[in-house]
C-alpha cells in the first residue's frame, strides 16, 4: 500500500478533508480492495487506540464520575456541541462495557411492550412529511428507510451498494457471526435417504426435474427432503432448488445447475462441489478455521459469512459478492484474490484474477433520497403515489427552453452508475391541473457530466439540450404513470437515453417546467427500454 | 418474560459486548468526534435494548446494529448533509467488512496493541497519539500542540500506525505459534 493512501487515511480519520476531498478519497478507496481494507483496519484500530489510551488515562482520573454519567445516559441523549477533548472525554473501555451492563439491567427490567415486528426497521419513526395541503415546504426525513415507489415489485439490491441506493438495506440478516442458531428442533424427515448419516441440509423448495445424486443412484428430489454429507443435486431447465443448512445458510441453485457433492466434515467445515450452473449463497457465519468452500473446475471460493453468487461456465468461474468478503483462489496457479461486497472476480486459465466493481444495472430514486433546493419543490404525502410520498411543485419561475432559476429550485440525487453505457430514464408523475392540463405537465431532468439523447418530437430541445431532457405529457396518464421523455404523441415510447462520461457517483437534478405537478420516482435502467406499468419498478433481482 | 426470551436477550447483549469496538469504530469514522461517537454509541445500544426482540438470532448482528447506528447518526446531522453522509456510510461499512479479521479475536488484538503502544520508540509519535486519542483533540489541534504542519502530522500518524500494525501482527504471530 503506498504512502500517500496511508496519509490520506489519517487525514480522513482526523476530519481534515473537505466534502469534495472526502468524496474523491472514498471513491478512490472503493475502487481498490487493498485500500478499502486498509481504511477498515484503520477504523477498527482507531477504536482500539481510543480504547487503550483513554482507559489508561481514565484509570488514573475519573472512574467514578464516568460511571455516574453512564447511569444518567440510560435515557436517550441529545447530541450537541461540546468542548473538544478535556477530561470528561476520557473513557471508553470501561464506559462501553458498563453501558452495556447497565443496559442489560435496563432491558431485563423493561417488559416487552409489543411482539416482534416481522420486518424490523430498527428505528421505527414516522415520516415527517406534511399533508399535501400544508403550506410549508418540508425536507424528507431520511431516518426512515425510503419508501420504494413500486410496492408491487421488490426493490432491487443495487449490484454495488454505493450511494443513495434507493432503499437502504433492511437491517436484516445476513450471515451469523459466531453465534449459531439455537439447535433447530429438527423434525426428522419422513424419507431421509440415509438415516445413519447426520442430516446437514434440507431442501426447502424445489421444482420438477430436480435430481438427488446419491451413491445408490439418482432419484427425484422433493420438498422437505433432507441431505446428508456426500450427496449432490442436479436441477433441470424447469427450475431450481433452495437448500437450508442447519446453521441457517441458504443456497439457491439456479436451473441447469449441477452440484456434484455437498460435504460437511466436523474437522474441516462445509464444501460444495459446483460443476456447472449458478448458485446464490447466503452463508451464515462459519466457525473459525472452518470456512464454507465452493470448489469449481476453475477455482475455490472460501467464505466465512456473506452473500454471494457463483456461476460456473465452461471456461471460467465468476464470483459476485453482495455482502462480506470471499477469497477466490484459482486452481491453475493458486493465485488468490479477496472479493468484497459490490465487487466481482472471474477465475479462468490465464487472464487477470482481480476484483472489479460490479456493474450497476438499475437505479431507482425516490422522493426521500433527493435533496430539495430552493422553494419550488417539497415532499408531500400522497396516497395516490405508489410509494405514498411524492415531490410536488405548485409553481415555477422556470421557462421553456430551460432557464436556471436564481435560487436553484430543484431536487438533486446522487447515485452510482457506470460510464459509457446506455441508461434508459423514466420519471413517474402526474399533473395536478384540472384545467388546460396540457400546459401544466412537464419537468426537466439534468444529468451532470453525461450525454443525453432525446427522441424526436415537438418538445425535443426545450430543455436546452446538452445534459438535459424534457419530460412532458403527464396529462396523458390516468394518475401516476411513467414518462420516458416527451409523452405528447407517444414520442417517449423510446425513452431518453443517458450515457455518463465517468464512472462512480453521478448527479441528476429535477426542475419544474410546467406546474402544478408531482413526481414520485425516477428510474435509471440499463434494460427497461419500454414503458413500465404504472406500479412497476426495477424487478426483484436476487438472481 | 419467559426463559427463552430472557436467554435470547442475554445472548444479544453478549453479542453487543463482543462487537462494541467495531461499532464504536464505525461511529467514530462517521463523526470524527469521540464525544459524538460516544453519544451515538450509547443511543444505539439503547435502541438495541428496546428492539432486542426484533433481532433474529443467527443473523448478522453487526449488520443489524450498524443499521441502527446509521439511523441514529443520520437523525443527528444536518438534513442537508444526509445524502452525502449516507454515501460515506456505505463505503465505511464496506471498508469494515473488507477488514474483517477472522484469524484473531478482538481481545487478542487489543492486548497486543497495548503492549505495542508501551514499546513505541518514537516519542513524538506517542505524543501525537496521546493528543489525538487520549485527549480527543482534532487533527488541527494536535498539529498545533505538537508544533507540526498538518501534512507532517498526517505523515507521522500514518508512520506510527504502520509501526503499530506491524508490531501487532508480529505479536499475534508469535502468540499463535506459541499457542
Amino acid at each position: 500500500m503506498n504512502e500517500p493512501v496511508r496519509i490520506d487515511v489519517e487525514r480522513y480519520l482526523a476530519g481534515g478533508m473537505s466534502d469534495e476531498e472526502t468524496e474523491r478519497f472514498l471513491l478512490s478507496v472503493r475502487q481498490d480492495p487493498d485500500a478499502l481494507a486498509l481504511l477498515g483496519r484503520a477504523l477498527e484500530d482507531q477504536a482500539y487506540l481510543y480504547d487503550a489510551l483513554r482507559s489508561r488515562t481514565d484509570s488514573d482520573s475519573l472512574p467514578a464520575r464516568d460511571t455516574a454519567r453512564l447511569v444518567l445516559k440510560t435515557r436517550r441523549v441529545p447530541l450537541g456541541p461540546r468542548p473538544e477533548g478535556g477530561p470528561a472525554a476520557g473513557w471508553i473501555t470501561g464506559a462501553i462495557a458498563a453501558t452495556i451492563l447497565i443496559l442489560l439491567v435496563y432491558s431485563s427490567t423493561t417488559p416487552r411492550t409489543k411482539p416482534a415486528a416481522p420486518t424490523p426497521a430498527p428505528v421505527a419513526r414516522t415520516i415527517a412529511v406534511p399533508p399535501a395541503t400544508s403550506p410549508e415546504p418540508v425536507r424528507p426525513e431520511p431516518v426512515v428507510p425510503p419508501t420504494p415507489p413500486a410496492p408491487k415489485v421488490a426493490m432491487p439490491e443495487p449490484p454495488a451498494p454505493l450511494p443513495v441506493a434507493p432503499e437502504p438495506p433492511a437491517p436484516v440478516p445476513a450471515p451469523a457471526p459466531k453465534e449459531k442458531p439455537a439447535p433447530p428442533t429438527l423434525v426428522m424427515p419422513p424419507e431421509s435417504p440415509k438415516k445413519s448419516l447426520p442430516v446437514i441440509a434440507k431442501i426447502e423448495q424445489t421444482a420438477a426435474g430436480v435430481t438427488l445424486l446419491d451413491a445408490a443412484g439418482p432419484s427425484e428430489a422433493r420438498n422437505a427432503l433432507t441431505l446428508s454429507s456426500g450427496q449432490g443435486l442436479e436441477t433441470g431447465a424447469a427450475g431450481g432448488a433452495l437448500l437450508r443448512f442447519n446453521d441457517g445458510t441458504k443456497i439457491e441453485l439456479a436451473p441447469n445447475t449441477l452440484v456434484r457433492e455437498i460435504v460437511e466434515e466436523p474437522a474441516t467445515g462445509k464444501k460444495i462441489l459446483l460443476a456447472q450452473g449458478s448458485v446464490l449463497g447466503d452463508i451464515a457465519r462459519q466457525p473459525t478455521g472452518k470456512p464454507f468452500l465452493f470448489t469449481t473446475p476453475h477455482a475455490t471460493a472460501k467464505v466465512l459469512g456473506t452473500v454471494l453468487r457463483l456461476t460456473v461456465e465452461a471456461k471460467y468461474t465468476k464470483l459476485e459478492v453482495r455482502e462480506g468478503k470471499v477469497q477466490l483462489k484459482r486452481n491453475s496457479d493458486n493465485k488468490a484474490v479477496d472479493v468484497v461486497a459490490g465487487f466481482f472476480a472471474i477465475a479462468a486459465d490465464g487472464g487477470d484474477l482481480a476484483a472489479k466493481p460490479s456493474p450497476v444495472d438499475e437505479v431507482l430514486l425516490g422522493p426521500l433520497q433527493g435533496e430539495i433546493g430552493g422553494n419550488e419543490w417539497r415532499a408531500v404525502q400522497d396516497p395516490a403515489a405508489p410509494g405514498g410520498v411524492a415531490l410536488e411543485a405548485l409553481r415555477t419561475t422556470n421557462r421553456q427552453p430551460f432557464k436556471q432559476t436564481a435560487d436553484a429550485a430543484r431536487v438533486t440525487w446522487v447515485f452510482r452508475a457506470d460510464a459509457g453505457r446506455d441508461y434508459y430514464v423514466w420519471a413517474r408523475g402526474c399533473t395536478l391541473a384540472k384545467v388546460d392540463p396540457i400546459k401544466h405537465d412537464a419537468v426537466f431532468l439534468e444529468f451532470l457530466d453525461s450525454k443525453v439523447t432525446e427522441r424526436e418530437g415537438p418538445s425535443k430541445g426545450n430543455a436546452g439540450g446538452g445534459e438535459r431532457a424534457i419530460y412532458n405529457g403527464y396529462m396523458h396518464g390516468n394518475g401516476y404513470w411513467w414518462v420516458g421523455g416527451d409523452a405528447d404523441g407517444n414520442n417517449d415510447e423510446q425513452p431518453v437515453v443517458v450515457r455518463f462520461n465517468r464512472p462512480g457517483l453521478q448527479t441528476v437534478r429535477l426542475y419544474a417546467a410546467e406546474t402544478p405537478i408531482r413526481i414520485d420516482a425516477i428510474w435509471i435502467s440499463a434494460t427497461q427500454k419500454t414503458r413500465p406499468d404504472a406500479q412497476g419498478g426495477p424487478a426483484a433481482e436476487r438472481k | 418474560m419467559d426463559i427463552e426470551s430472557d436467554k435470547a436477550r442475554r445472548d444479544l447483549m453478549r453479542l453487543a459486548l463482543e462487537h462494541r469496538t467495531q461499532l464504536w469504530g464505525f461511529l467514530m469514522g462517521l463523526t470524527k468526534d469521540p464525544q459524538k461517537a460516544e453519544d451515538l454509541f450509547q443511543n444505539t445500544y439503547l435502541v438495541i435494548c428496546e428492539k432486542w426482540d426484533q433481532y433474529k438470532p443467527g443473523t448478522n448482528f453487526m449488520a443489524w446494529a450498524r443499521q441502527i447506528a446509521r439511523f441514529e447518526f443520520l437523525a443527528s446531522v444536518d438534513p442537508s448533509r444526509r445524502r452525502f453522509l449516507t454515501a460515506e456510510m456505505e463505503i465505511l461499512e464496506q471498508a469494515l467488512q473488507a477488514a474483517e479479521r477472522d484469524e484473531d479475536a478482538p481481545s487478542l488484538r487489543r492486548d497486543a496493541l497495548r503492549r505495542c503502544l508501551e514499546q513505541l520508540p518514537d516519542a513524538r509519535g506517542r505524543r501525537v497519539l496521546e493528543l489525538r486519542y487520549a485527549q480527543g483533540l482534532s487533527g488541527e489541534r494536535v498539529a498545533r500542540e505538537a508544533d507540526l504542519s498538518l501534512n507532517a502530522l498526517y505523515t507521522l500518524l500514518s508512520r506510527v500506525r504502520r509501526a503499530l500494525q506491524d508490531c501487532i501482527e508480529r505479536r499475534l504471530r508469535v502468540e499463535e505459534a506459541g499457542a
